[in-house]
């Protein structure tokens, strides 16, 4: 068999190549984050949302696992668990298509173009055609909420932002409480 | 195809044929020219019985009824030549003709007088070219004609020394730069010949239309209407073949005699390309010229007819009455559009095959003979198509085994799948291709005691139509009517029993050991795997949520309570769930670790806790710090006031709340 890791190692280099954020998760080239803009064009602009990709052992003969870290509010995406469901991405998969494709295309025509004929997300299909602005709002919403840039950063930002924090806090209180007495 | 007549005199060459002269026994091997075979009506004016002694003319049957006459032909056999007279049965030629792909099956001709000399190793490189219809014999006759007709000086030893000096030197430069494409005759009554095939400069993008409605009309109409045109591109045009025979006084006095074939262009076009040719040794009597005419031909012939970056082919029935130097190959349109295109993608394939170049699925790079092509015309190299077979014939999944390229779906051809699988691997895809197609039809099942296939009556029902044992096709027991099939259970009891029994012989026994075996397998298949409820394909769940797509045959089911489902409607109405508790338990560990710790300390605190102002979630106030960050969804806030925190500092102190309370 030719070489499996040529292809893996070409496309991760091409993806982040094209200025997407790429965080590994391990060194085996196996499961890594990227970081996915809201396409424009789409209630979902503007949102950054941190996405899981999983390459199975046979890729790119098979195709990669897809999911949502931060929540997104998606007729074809799980509201909770985040999971696109095979089904989208297996049926049309080919060795052909690469890590960029998913992103720059396929992702993005997930979000501009649900296909509500079988939702995970049923609330969200039915909303979206039952009424569309209303749909659009909710999308924005769930983006300003969830879907910050600070939500889609990795874990150790955030922790250290929030020790940060109430280091801060504590020092600011306690000099305050001094104060006080003082009075 | 279509087969075309003309009278032999000056006309209607057509493809294919071969012929050979007894004084000129000089014959090129038509290449690969697969198209029509039309064949040649022969006339007795016919110049080449002339040179056929009579003995051996004997007129063939063809197809058609035609008279046609020999045909001859020389077997190029690294560079030596046997040709053999033969007597050639024009249908069988015809046929092979058109089989033979690489001069397989060409038979050796023998031939009395001149040899070809051929200049390239061995017949792959002759055959790389098309020689029309042209007869040889047509070409050697118009040399002649040019030969008798021209005025050669008397000239002195010395200058006939230095021509043929000059003569020889020419030659060995056009050997040395076009190679291959030269062929160095023999001599015809002392004077040199040699043909060469000089292969167009085509731009990058080069459309050629075909006019197709002008063929009864003698002139070609000026304008084409777009619907009786077609066009194609190509990379590649088949060349043109200048036949030279050098006059002893060339290059001191005269200038070559020569013929242009082009099989693609007609007579009044070829002779506007000698009237360049002529000019172009007027403009330097004297010297060497032939450098020159290949040079002109090779870059400056397309456009010399405006056909920069198109085209524009007509017909005419009969040959333009011109210039004798110039033979045209063309026929019809039926015959020269499927010609040109096949030349086209030969050479393309020629030259893929000579170049590295990139697999598009592992980025390797190999040379083009070791790609694969599909009928489709994509391409991918030798282990990745093999890795790919190999894969979906392993899962079975071979009604996804189809062109890799994305969203093109192409077959792959079961002859190139044999290749690649090997023949094991091959005799799986067949019988997983077999049994998909039978069981795509619902009422088709096996008989249990010699497999064969059945088709089920009514009511689970069958008889097997070889060995006539009438079954119930749920349990596949001798037919119980009225009576419910015994439970696996059951069964499996009984035969334990059995085997314990004495009276049991050896075969006997080991089937029923079999049939235990088969009830344990089932029973464990239950266990750890889930039934799909049309093709009852067992299938197990790794990961993912509730909703199951068959690979066998691509029903929809849940796995919770193994009903046929369409969509994702069966878990919104809630008997189901779509993820196991513990899978997104296991998620929401990896990607938020405060929720285990803030979904417990909620729980612990409830008296402390509240929910999150943003999102709802429970979160509590540990200890006595009234900043709280919430787990779910980052947001802080104050637990005082209930509100947002943006700023800490402006939020707390003095003036604001407090942010450590004891509670």
């Amino acid at each position: 068999m030719s070489s499996p890791t040529k292809r893996r190692e070409m496309d991760l280099m091409k993806l982040m190549m094209t200025d997407y954020k790429v965080e590994m998760i391990n060194d085996g080239m196996q499961e890594f984050y990227v970081e996915f803009h809201g396409p424009k064009e789409s209630p979902y602009q503007g949102g950054v949302w941190k996405v899981r990709v999983e390459l199975p052992d046979a890729y790119p003969y098979k195709s990669p696992s897809i999911g949502f870290v931060n929540r997104i509010y998606h007729p074809n995406v799980d509201e909770m668990s985040g999971s696109v469901c095979l089904d989208v991405i297996n049926q049309t998969w080919s060795p052909m298509f690469d890590l960029v494709n998913v992103f720059e295309v396929f992702l993005p025509q997930l979000l501009l173009y649900p296909n509500p004929s079988d939702p995970l997300n049923g609330e969200a299909a039915a909303l979206m055609m039952r009424d569309r602005t209303t749909y659009d709002q909710r999308v924005k919403e769930y983006c300003e909420k969830y879907a910050k840039s600070e939500d889609a950063g990795a874990v150790p930002e955030e922790k250290s932002s929030d020790e940060e924090v109430s280091e801060e806090e504590y020092a600011s209180s306690d000099e305050e409480v001094a104060g006080k007495a003082d009075l | 195809m279509s087969s075309s007549k003309g009278s032999r005199k000056g006309s209607k060459p057509t493809h294919n044929s071969r012929r050979q002269f007894n004084n000129q026994n000089w014959v090129i091997k038509s290449p690969l020219n697969q198209n029509s075979i039309d064949p040649i009506e022969v006339s007795k004016q016919e110049p080449i019985s002339e040179f056929i002694p009579k003995d051996q003319k004997s007129p063939q049957n063809h197809k058609n009824s035609k008279r046609v006459s020999k045909i001859r032909r020389a077997h190029v056999v690294n560079g030596n030549f046997e040709k053999k007279k033969d007597e050639v049965d024009i249908v069988k030629q015809e046929s092979a003709k058109e089989e033979e792909k690489s001069g397989e099956s060409v038979e050796k001709v023998k031939v009395e007088g001149p040899v070809l000399e051929n200049n390239g190793d061995s017949v792959e490189k002759v055959e790389g070219s098309v020689l029309y219809a042209n007869d040889v014999d047509c070409i050697w006759r118009r040399l002649e004609e040019l030969q008798l007709g021209a005025e050669e000086p008397e000239l002195s030893a010395e200058l006939l020394r230095i021509n043929d000096q000059a003569q020889e030197d020419e030659l060995l430069v056009l050997e040395s730069i076009y190679g291959d494409n030269v062929f160095i005759l023999d001599r015809q009554n002392g004077l040199r010949s040699f043909q060469i095939h000089i292969h167009i400069e085509v731009p990058d993008e080069l459309t050629v239309f075909v006019n197709l409605s002008s063929s009864g009309a003698l002139g070609i109409p000026e304008d084409s209407s777009p619907e009786c045109s077609y066009s194609f591109k190509v990379e590649h045009l088949p060349p043109i073949v200048l036949t030279c025979l050098l006059p002893k006084s060339y290059p001191s006095y005269l200038a070559p005699h020569f013929t242009i074939s082009v099989q693609w262009l007609d007579s009044a076009k070829i002779s506007s390309l000698c009237s360049m040719l002529d000019s172009i040794w007027k403009e330097q009597l004297g010297q060497e010229v032939i450098y020159q005419w290949v040079e002109w031909l090779h870059s400056s012939s397309l456009s010399h007819f405006q056909f920069d970056q198109e085209i524009k082919l007509g017909f005419c029935a009969k040959s333009h009455i011109g210039d004798r130097r110039a033979i045209s190959g063309t026929v019809s349109p039926e015959v020269d559009i499927p010609s040109l295109k096949n030349y086209d993608e030969e050479q393309r394939h020629e030259n893929f095959r000579r170049n590295i170049h990139q697999c598009c699925i592992c980025f390797s790079e190999f040379p083009g003979m070791e790609f694969v092509w599909l009928p489709c015309q994509h391409f991918f190299c030798w282990s990745c198509m093999k890795t790919y077979s190999d894969m979906h014939v392993k899962e079975g999944t071979i009604s996804k085994l189809l062109c890799p390229e994305a969203k093109c779906g192409g077959m792959i051809p079961p002859g190139l799948l044999k290749r690649l699988l090997g023949e094991v691997e091959f005799e799986r895809w067949e019988s997983l291709m077999l049994q998909k197609t039978l069981e795509s039809m619902s009422d088709v099942c096996y008989c249990p005691r010699c497999e064969t296939v059945c088709i089920e009556d009514e009511d689970e029902h069958a008889q097997c139509a070889k060995c006539f044992y009438s079954f119930c096709t749920l349990c596949k027991e001798k037919r119980h009517v009225g009576v419910t099939c015994m439970t696996p259970e059951m069964k499996l009891l009984i035969l334990q029993e059995r085997q314990n029994s004495s009276q049991l012989k050896d075969d006997q026994r080991h089937r029923e050991k079999e049939m235990i075996n088969e009830i344990l397998s089932m029973k464990e298949i239950h266990r750890s795997a889930k039934q799909c409820p049309s093709c009852k394909m067992a299938i197990s769940r790794t990961e993912g949520c509730n909703k199951m797509v068959c690979d066998n045959c691509g029903t929809y089911f849940c796995y919770r309570c193994n009903q046929k489902i369409e969509g994702y409607e069966h878990f919104r109405e809630g008997k189901c769930e779509l993820f196991p508790p513990e899978a997104i338990q296991m998620w929401e560990e990896r990607i938020n670790h405060r929720q285990v710790v803030g979904q417990i300390q909620a729980q612990i605190y409830a008296n402390h806790g509240h929910p999150c102002p943003n999102c709802g979630q429970m979160n509590a106030k540990v200890g006595n710090n009234n900043h709280i960050f919430c787990w779910a969804c980052q947001n802080h806030y104050c637990y005082l006031c209930r509100k947002n925190v943006k700023r800490s500092s402006q939020h707390y102190g003095p003036k604001g709340c407090k942010q450590h309370t004891a509670e």
